[in-house]
Formats: C-alpha cells, sequence, structure tokens
C-alpha cells in the first residue's frame, strides 16, 4: 500500500480504539463514583498533601506551611482535623477528637453518608522528614462520589497508569488487527484483479467474493471493463477490415502490374506498391499495438531474438550480407509481449539488412538482463537525428524504407517500459540496444 | 497438375487463373465455399489456393474438409491478415503455407510449389534438393542419382536439413534429430559430424551446400 494515502482499515481502527478508551474511561470513573468514598481516599489524599507541605520549625516541632492546595482542602472538609506529630513536638488543626489527642482510638464521627455503614474515622501515616519520622493522622475529611471518581483518576500508581497500560494495549491490538480483518476481503479482489490483463477479454471481478461495501464498486469496475471489450472488439474488427480494404487493392495493382510491358516502368511501380504495401502493414501494426495491448507475460529473449534472426537468414543471404547471432548460451527472461518483441527485432534486423553493405556483417545480441542489440557496418545514422528517426514517417538520409519501422520499435519500447538506444558501431555502423524490463522473479 | 483457386475479387481470381495455369499446369477458379466444395467433390486437386474472406465465410472452415479427401490437396492460404494470431489459427487448422497479401508474383508461385513438392515427398518420401536426394523411407542419400553412403548420424542430420532446405535449421533442432537422450553431446560433437558431412557431399559433387550460422545453426542451401 502506497504510504500517504488515506486507509479506512486504519481509520475505522482507530475510531475503533477511541471508542474503547472511552469505553474504560467512562467505565471506570462511573464504578469510582458509584462506590463512594468511606474515607480512605479523602483522607490519604489529604495526608499526602499535608506531608508536602511539612517543615521543621526552629526548635524542632513540625510546621505545617499554608498551601494553595491545601487551604482548598480545608475549604472542601469544613469537619477536617489533622495532627502532625514528630520527635520534636506536634501541630493540630481542626476538631482533633479528645482520643487522639489522648493517644488512643478516635470517636465515631458523626457523619455517616449511606454506603455500607463503615467509615474510616482517620488515617495515620508516616512519613520521612530529612532524617526523622513524622507521623501524620487525618481525620474529618470524606470525598462525594464525583470527588472520588476524580481522586482515582488522579492517582497515578494505582489507577491512572494500569488504566493507561490496558488502553494503550486494546488501541495497539485494534490498530494492528483491524485493519488486517478489514483489508482481507479488499485484498481477495484485487488479487482478481491481478489476473486481469490487456490481452484477455471477458475476464470480469468476481462478484460474489466481494463484501457488500464493495460490490457497488466493484459491479461499476466490470461495467466498465464490458465497455473496453465492447470497444476493444469494435477497434479489431476495424483494423481488420482495414487491412482488408487496403490489401485488397494493393494485391490487385501488384498483379495486375505484371502486365506493364516496359520492364524499367514496371519495376519503379513495383517498388512503390511494395513500399506501400510495407507501410501498410507497419501503420496496421501500429494501430494494433496501440489499440490493443498484447498479453505481458514472462518469455525467454534469447528464443525471441534467436528465432526471428533465423527467420531473416535467407533474405540476408540473398543480399549477401552474413548474419549472426550472440548470447545464445543461456536464457534470459524478461516480461512483455513476445510477439511485439519479434515484430521490434525483426523490424531492426530488417533495417540492418537493408543498410548492410553487401560482404559485412549483421550480428544480433542478446544480453542478461533483458537487452537486445542488433549491430550493423552500414552508414549508420548522424548522432543528430537519432531520436528524430524514432517518430513516424521520419527517415534517415540513405532509407528508403517507410519511415515507421523504428517507430514501431519505438513504441513496442514503450508499452514495455524499456527504451530504445542507438550508437555507433567501432568501425561504422549502427548499433541499436532494445532494453527490456527484467523478468520479475 | 491441377489447382483450385478459391478467391471472390474477379480481378485477381483470373490474374491467379493465368498465373498458376502457366506455372504449375491447369487451374481452376470458383469464387465461394459452396463451389469449392463442389469442385474438390467431383475432381482431385494437388492445390487449393484459398483466400480467407469469401462471400460466404471464412477459408478457414473449409481446411478441415479439403483434409478428410485423399489424395488431401496441399493448402495455400491467401490472407489479407497479418495478424500473428489469424496466421497461427491458418496454419493450426492444417494450412500447408499461408502468403500475405498483396505478395510477390514470384513468390506466390514458388510457395505454391514447395507446398506440391511437400506433398509429393510426403506421397513418395523422397526430398530433394538441388542434385541431391533423400530416400526418407529407404534412408539412402544419392548426389547425381549416385548412391552414396551415410553414416547413422550424418544421415539423421542431413534430413533434418534437408526437410528445412532454405531455412535455418537451428542447432538444437539438428541435436535433437541426430542424439538420443542417453547420448552425451560434446558441445563440437554436431560440429564435427557435420563437418564430416560436409566434405563427404563435396566429395561426391554436390550441388547443395551447408551454411554455418554463428550463434543459430546451420542451413541446407540449393547452390
Amino acid at each position: 500500500m502506497p504510504r500517504g494515502q488515506p486507509s479506512i482499515a486504519r481509520l475505522a481502527a482507530a475510531l475503533l480504539s477511541l471508542v474503547v478508551a472511552a469505553t474504560i474511561l467512562c467505565t471506570w470513573t462511573l464504578v469510582s463514583a458509584l462506590q463512594g468514598d468511606d474515607g480512605l481516599f479523602a483522607q490519604y489524599d489529604v495526608a499526602k498533601v499535608i506531608q508536602a507541605s511539612i517543615s521543621r520549625g526552629e526548635d524542632g516541632a513540625p510546621v505545617v506551611s499554608s498551601t494553595s492546595e491545601l487551604d482548598g482542602i480545608k475549604r472542601a472538609f469544613p469537619d477536617l482535623w489533622y495532627v502532625v506529630t514528630t520527635e520534636g513536638g506536634r501541630v493540630h488543626y481542626g476538631p482533633v477528637p479528645a482520643s487522639v489527642r489522648d493517644g488512643g482510638a478516635a470517636a465515631p464521627s458523626p457523619a455517616f453518608d449511606g454506603g455500607d455503614g463503615l467509615r474510616l474515622t482517620h488515617w495515620t501515616i508516616a512519613a520521612r522528614l530529612g532524617a526523622k519520622t513524622v507521623q501524620i493522622q487525618v481525620g474529618g475529611a470524606v470525598y462525594s462520589p464525583a470527588q472520588a471518581a476524580l481522586s482515582s483518576l488522579r492517582d497515578v500508581n494505582y489507577t491512572a497508569i494500569p488504566l493507561l497500560v490496558v488502553t494503550a494495549a486494546t488501541i495497539l491490538v485494534a490498530l494492528l488487527t483491524v485493519p488486517a480483518l478489514i483489508a482481507r476481503p479488499v485484498r481477495q479482489v484485487s488479487r482478481s484483479a491481478e489476473r486481469i490483463d490487456g490481452g484477455s477479454h471477458g475476464i470480469r471481478l468476481p462478484l460474489g467474493e466481494a463484501p457488500r461495501e464493495l460490490v457497488p464498486m466493484v459491479a461499476a469496475f466490470n461495467r466498465a471493463l464490458e465497455r473496453i471489450d465492447v470497444a476493444s472488439a469494435a477497434q479489431r474488427r476495424f483494423l481488420s477490415n482495414a487491412a482488408h480494404e487496403l490489401r485488397t487493392p494493393l494485391t490487385r495493382v501488384r498483379t495486375g502490374l505484371e502486365r506493364v510491358e516496359d520492364s524499367d516502368l514496371r519495376r519503379v511501380l513495383v517498388a512503390d506498391v511494395q513500399s506501400l504495401s510495407s507501410t501498410v502493414t507497419m501503420l496496421l501494426q501500429i494501430a494494433r499495438l496501440s489499440s490493443d495491448s498484447p498479453e505481458m507475460r514472462r518469455f525467454d529473449l534469447v528464443a525471441a531474438a534467436r528465432a526471428t534472426t533465423a527467420e531473416h537468414v535467407p533474405a540476408a543471404l540473398a543480399a549477401g550480407v552474413d548474419i549472426a547471432f550472440s548470447g545464445e548460451g543461456d536464457a534470459v527472461h524478461v516480461t512483455g509481449s513476445e510477439t511485439a518483441a519479434r515484430i521490434a527485432v525483426g523490424n531492426l534486423v530488417g533495417n540492418a539488412l537493408q543498410h548492410a553493405r553487401s560482404g559485412r556483417s549483421v550480428l544480433v545480441e542478446v544480453r542478461p538482463p533483458g537487452t537486445v542489440r542488433v549491430i550493423d557496418h552500414g552508414d549508420g545514422v548522424e548522432t543528430g537525428i537519432r531520436s528524430e528517426v524514432l517518430q513516424p514517417f521520419a527517415r534517415g538520409r540513405s532509407s528508403d524504407g517507410t519511415g515507421l519501422g523504428l517507430a514501431l520499435v519505438a513504441q513496442v519500447m514503450a508499452m514495455h517500459g524499456g527504451g530504445v538506444a542507438m550508437d555507433e558501431t567501432p568501425g561504422g555502423g549502427l548499433t541499436v540496444s532494445l532494453t527490456f524490463r527484467g523478468a520479475e522473479a | 497438375m491441377r489447382v483450385l483457386v478459391v478467391e471472390d475479387d474477379p480481378q485477381l481470381s483470373a490474374w491467379l487463373k493465368t498465373t498458376l495455369s502457366d506455372a504449375l499446369g491447369h487451374a481452376d477458379v470458383v469464387d465461394n465455399l459452396d463451389e469449392a466444395l463442389a469442385a474438390v467433390g467431383v475432381q482431385p486437386f494437388d492445390l487449393v489456393v484459398l483466400d480467407r474472406r469469401l462471400p460466404d465465410g471464412d477459408g478457414i472452415t473449409l481446411i478441415s474438409r479439403l483434409a478428410q479427401l485423399r489424395p488431401r490437396p496441399g493448402v495455400l492460404m491467401l490472407t489479407a491478415f497479418d495478424d500473428p494470431v489469424e496466421i497461427a489459427r491458418a496454419l493450426d487448422a492444417g494450412a500447408d503455407d499461408y502468403v500475405p497479401k498483396p505478395f510477390e508474383p514470384v513468390e506466390l508461385v514458388a510457395r505454391a510449389r514447395a507446398v506440391i513438392r511437400r506433398l509429393q515427398v510426403d506421397r513418395k518420401g523422397v526430398l530433394t534438393v538441388g542434385n541431391l536426394s533423400f530416400d526418407t523411407a529407404a534412408r539412402s542419400v544419392r548426389v547425381a542419382n549416385n548412391p552414396i553412403p551415410v553414416p547413422r548420424r550424418e544421415l539423421a542430420l542431413l534430413e533434418a536439413l534437408v526437410r528445412r532446405a532454405g531455412q535455418v535449421a537451428l542447432r538444437e533442432v539438428l541435436e535433437a534429430a541426430a542424439y538420443g537422450f542417453d547420448d552425451e553431446i560434446q558441445s563440437n560433437a554436431l560440429d564435427a559430424h557435420i563437418s564430416r558431412l560436409r566434405k563427404r557431399l563435396r566429395a561426391a559433387d554436390c550441388s547443395v551446400a551447408i551454411k554455418p550460422l554463428r550463434g543459430l545453426g546451420y542451413m541446407l542451401e540449393a547452390g
């Protein structure tokens, strides 16, 4: 999946984990609020605040400094009392029960607010103050349900960290599993789509396997495929009609020329008809390649180029040109259309034979990972016009061809995402290299 | 030699009739599939020159009917389609060769002759190139009608070459023809055998030449 693309599955996972996290927090808050406070939470919290405010006075007795937090607590709990005792003395605040002041158990506090009827009267905690120990006793404070919930969330050790851990773990699991679960049916549909290639027609995405949410998209995609099939069938019919309508009269003209008695005239006219015929052939090939993207599959470039070279041997020998092939040892697999590749190599070999001087040689060479080179020792093509001759109807100076062969080669290579390069053959002539993409393993 | 031309273009069929009559023997012309079937029913033909696009259908549909005839006529397809798929369809259907339109008159006649020659070879079992004849039934070779002895492997190579005369016989095709699965083929064994075969043919004053083609194989050329 490309990065930066919005992902429905990730969004769903994020939303889901937010919902889960909110649910956990709400449940916890609700439970804390309903459970209420029997004095335990409030008095413990107050004792912690007092501990933070204690310092030692000059006489060794403890001093509880007034802090805004402590002041707030005193305002919130009117019945609050505390006693702070150190070796050096004690300080107290509020209505300290006589029993505590005397060192005994605290008398029951008058205020009960429901619950199970149990109430913690006061807390006694021991804390360190420098090297000494300090005892803090707190009573007379109790949280309301809302305060109890808030306080439990503020409690880092016992509530906040476990809650955070559970929530984070939930989000992590959701982020990891939900996208995979949601993406699986989508991947199934895309795997079916991968099987569709330009050359095979009548293939549709299976509607049965698609999840309900994707059905409209799959159906629309299938309708589009159908329209493409209809259009490409019409195009093929058109091309086959065009081929017939162009070639039949050409055949008539060519056979009619046999009756021309003036042999010089006949030779000129026959050459014209031949040139027109090959123009028609190449135009049709170009049209077919542009309209009907051929099937791309793995094929052996060596076998294809070698067979094409072998087909040109009789013509080469008739023209007195030696032709050879190099790189026949090992297969070189590339991905593409073998038919199109053969047309391209055939055109290059045809060009090379046309330009090769008699007695010189043409070499077709295949090299891994996917290069075919056709090397001739003809007049070559000037550097300046090399990219020009790849355009339709552009000819090199010495060419008497249709001006379409190299355009066709360029089109085939563009179709393969490959390239055409023209270089000078050492010692004179043209070397054309076709680079195919290597086969995907 | 009798030739049937199935072509609906009047001008072209007239030319084919004249040209093929001059080159091969008598030629008859029909312009649709029905008439073609009727014609082969009453008269055996050596060669049927068949157009693809006919008024009552695709010429391909006639090929299977022609293949049932005894003796079977050779089928040379004329086609304005140059789509490789269409060409393959015609050959797969049983056509002996195809000639794309527009064709060079000499090429058409040469290919028509080649089809007839191949069929005759099939009937008599003798392949002939230049002054070399290869009897596939008796497995014997004659140069200018004089028998010459050729050892087994060279004979197999010669047969493969003669069958592809004028075309490249790729190395692997020749190796497959001359060596069995169990033979250990030395990398230069083929070249050594071909070299001996060439000497043998040259000594017998044979008019054919075996041309080596680097990276491809060998080709038998009629001298």
